[in-house]
């Protein structure tokens, strides 16, 4: 008796019990799609942090931040005689350590504002960026026009770069530079003379958030930091800046060297504050951790319900054994051996696991490519992770099947003929 | 002289139904059939006719006793060599049929060439020639819930012919039939006796189908207490 017989003979008694088959397929159709469902998720994920990172070009980015000292006083907040990042020591960080850091970014942040256009206003994000800050930072692309300049960041000049869908919106003659654009933010307008237009883009997450809200929300708009400071007051102190590193330097050593210059150079006799930062190679690092860890717990989840699927097919398997018993006395009489027997209720429990991992792979692979599609980022089923759940399936079934088609394979021929 | 098919002595069979007793079902049974034979078994009922039968069969193991079937002596086989005698040299007829259901006719017969490794197409032609054989040519395709009984039973017979064997055992063949019917069965075994030389074992409580046979064995509370040579078997010779 061949496997070709005995696929056919499980298929015949499947059909007999449509429903139950069904049922029984469930746990490994839940667990099998989890595991794939899961795998292309991470696989989104890898590949969105991965793009984001790409086109970012954050790679080689440290973010140097603030934090309180160990037993500091933090009742308090940071006075302003406790020292922060200044245009001066950012300036002198450079020089410091010219030839590991490329460009160091301020960043500060007038606020979210209008701009007026011919029969709408749009929403607009106002930050203050250093100099050179379009050219330094390979996110941005200039499109037309300069970036900011030495004499824009000294006399802090009410100039902007707008990005080019902005750019569209209000000046749909394309001729956006150079004119004066007034932005109204917190009750006060300003006016700035725009200078530069960059082109529009959006993250993974920014144009899922968009598709959901149907409209885009707000578009990125640049001025000098030095002006933001002189519209709202500020001092010339910020909390935070980011530092890029020369390519090819050692990420996690240039950030120790700059926290020690820090902190010995400025903030030595700071009480409550001192210098620290994150490379963003360890950010991704520790992102990646954070992934594994959610992929580990949810293929516990996978292997704990794919368990109790095979549980659940070994108790099918079981009463199936039973209801057939005169059918396998029968079947002993016209001479079918052990062996045969074993076989037939075997390869029906691998049928049983094997389709439902089939389904469970179809319907994994095309509910983690609906998330995809939700995300834009589209990524190929994991052909090594389908072989693995075929695989895994049919062993379940091996398995889980192995017992029941033993009790079956030793029914004593006589009692199972006489089976009521 | 016919060579001796089944060739029985001193069978014992005990059943054990919890230590220590011993449940003796047959007390020492002699028999021997020659080649070609049509020998019925009567007798009470539980008096050892099935257990017997299954001893014959090679479905069941003798407790004490020596049983040589066509050359092979039966208490020295494994397992699987028993189940091999079963598919080749033996062929069951039961008294309720025992067809596979949700299983053609056609399939059904195919079955003990299953196991004996007879290819897709030779199966197939085999089964259709038997099925031709008991005239149910016209019912390959049916399942077995949608036959009559009688009709069950011819293709249980055929399944019963298909490797060939050279021991048909049926036990109570015509015991859920009715009379008509199971003259029509009965008619088979008589066909299948003469034209194909089989030897048949055939357990019966019916007096007339036993007196139809060669030769009757009379079973009481497990041993053979009567054997006759019908008139018919003495005509013969
Ligand atoms: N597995 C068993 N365990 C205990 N006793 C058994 C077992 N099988 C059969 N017997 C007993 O053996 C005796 C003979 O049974 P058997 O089935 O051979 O009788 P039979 O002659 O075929 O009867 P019938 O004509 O009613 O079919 C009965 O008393 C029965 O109870
Ligand atoms: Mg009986």
């Amino acid at each position: 008796m061949n496997i070709g017989e005995n696929i056919a003979l499980a298929f015949a008694s499947l059909k007999a019990n449509k429903m139950r088959a069904f049922l029984t397929m469930l746990g490994i159709i839940i667990g099998i799609s989890s595991v794939i469902m899961i795998t292309t998720l991470g696989d989104i994920l890898k590949a969105s942090v991965n793009t984001t990172v790409a086109d970012m070009g954050t790679t080689n980015a440290l973010s140097m931040f603030l934090q309180w000292k160990e037993g500091a006083d933090t009742d308090g907040y940071i006075s302003e005689n406790d020292v922060f990042f200044t245009t001066e020591n950012v300036e002198e960080l450079k020089s410091y350590f010219s030839g590991r850091v490329r460009y160091t970014l301020i960043q500060n942040y007038l606020g979210t504002g209008t701009v007026k256009g011919k029969n709408k206003e749009y929403n607009v994000a106002v930050s203050g960026m250093s100099l050179d800050a379009v050219s330094s930072q390979s996110t941005l692309t200039l499109l037309e026009g300069r970036d900011f300049r030495e004499e824009d960041m000294k006399n802090s000049r009410n100039v902007i770069i707008i990005t080019d869908k902005l750019a569209d919106y209000l000046y749909p003659d394309g001729d956006a530079l150079g004119k004066t654009m007034e932005v109204k933010v917190n009750e006060e307008t300003y006016p700035f003379v725009i200078i530069g237009i960059i082109e529009y883009k959006v993250s993974a997450m920014s144009s899922a958030m968009i598709s959901a809200v149907g409209e885009d929300i707000q578009t990125q708009t640049l001025i000098p930091y030095t002006t933001v400071n002189k519209l709202t007051g500020a001092p010339d102190s910020y909390s935070n800046i980011i530092v890029y590193s020369e390519e090819g330097i050692d990420q996690t050593e240039l950030l120790d060297d700059i926290i020690k210059h820090y902190n010995t150079t400025y903030f030595r006799t700071n009480e409550s504050v001192e210098v620290t930062g994150l490379a963003a190679e360890q950010a991704i690092d520790m992102l990646n951790s954070i992934m594994g860890t959610v992929e580990l717990v949810i293929t516990i989840i996978a292997g704990i319900s794919l368990m109790v699927g095979g549980i659940g097919v070994m108790n099918i398997m079981l009463v199936s054994v039973t209801e057939r018993t005169r059918e396998i006395g029968v079947r002993k009489a016209l001479g079918a051996p052990n062996g045969a027997i074993r076989m037939q209720f075997i390869v029906e429990s691998v049928i049983i696991c094997l389709i439902g991992g089939i389904i469970g792979i179809i319907f994994g692979v095309v509910t983690g490519n609906i998330i995809g599609i939700i995300v834009d980022q589209l990524v190929p089923p994991s052909i090594s992770s389908i072989i693995i759940a075929v695989t895994f399936s049919m062993a379940i079934g091996v398995f889980f099947g192995y017992y029941p088609a033993n009790k079956a394979a030793k029914l004593d021929p006589i009692e199972a003929l006489r089976y009521e | 002289m016919k060579k001796t098919i089944i060739d029985m002595h001193g069978i014992v069979k005990s059943f054990y139904i919890g230590t220590p007793n011993e449940l003796e079902i047959l007390h020492g049974i002699d028999i021997t059939v020659k080649e070609g034979e049509f020998v019925s078994i009567v007798g009470q009922s539980g008096s050892g006719k099935s257990t017997l039968m299954n001893i014959i069969g090679a479905l069941d193991r003798a407790t004490k006793g020596s049983y040589v079937l066509d050359g092979v002596p039966i208490g020295m086989c494994d397992d699987k060599r028993l189940s091999e005698i079963r598919n080749k040299k033996i062929g069951f007829v039961f008294q309720n049929f025992n067809l596979i259901s949700r299983t053609s006719a056609l399939k059904n017969v195919e079955l003990p060439m299953l196991y004996s490794g007879v290819s897709k197409a030779e199966r197939t032609k085999r089964a259709l020639e038997l099925l031709d054989i008991v005239e149910m040519s016209d019912r390959t395709t049916h399942m077995p819930n949608e036959l009559s009984g009688g009709q069950k039973q011819r293709i249980a017979i055929a399944r019963a012919m298909a490797n060939d064997p050279s021991i048909i055992l049926a036990d109570e063949p015509t015991g859920a039939l009715d009379s008509s019917t199971g003259r029509l069965v009965m008619d088979l075994f008589h066909k299948l006796h003469k034209e194909k030389g089989k030897t048949i074992v055939l357990i019966t409580h019916n007096p007339e189908l036993a007196a139809e046979t060669d030769r009757i064995l009379t079973m009481k509370d497990g041993r053979i207490v009567n054997e006759e040579v019908t008139a018919k078997e003495v005509d013969a010779e």
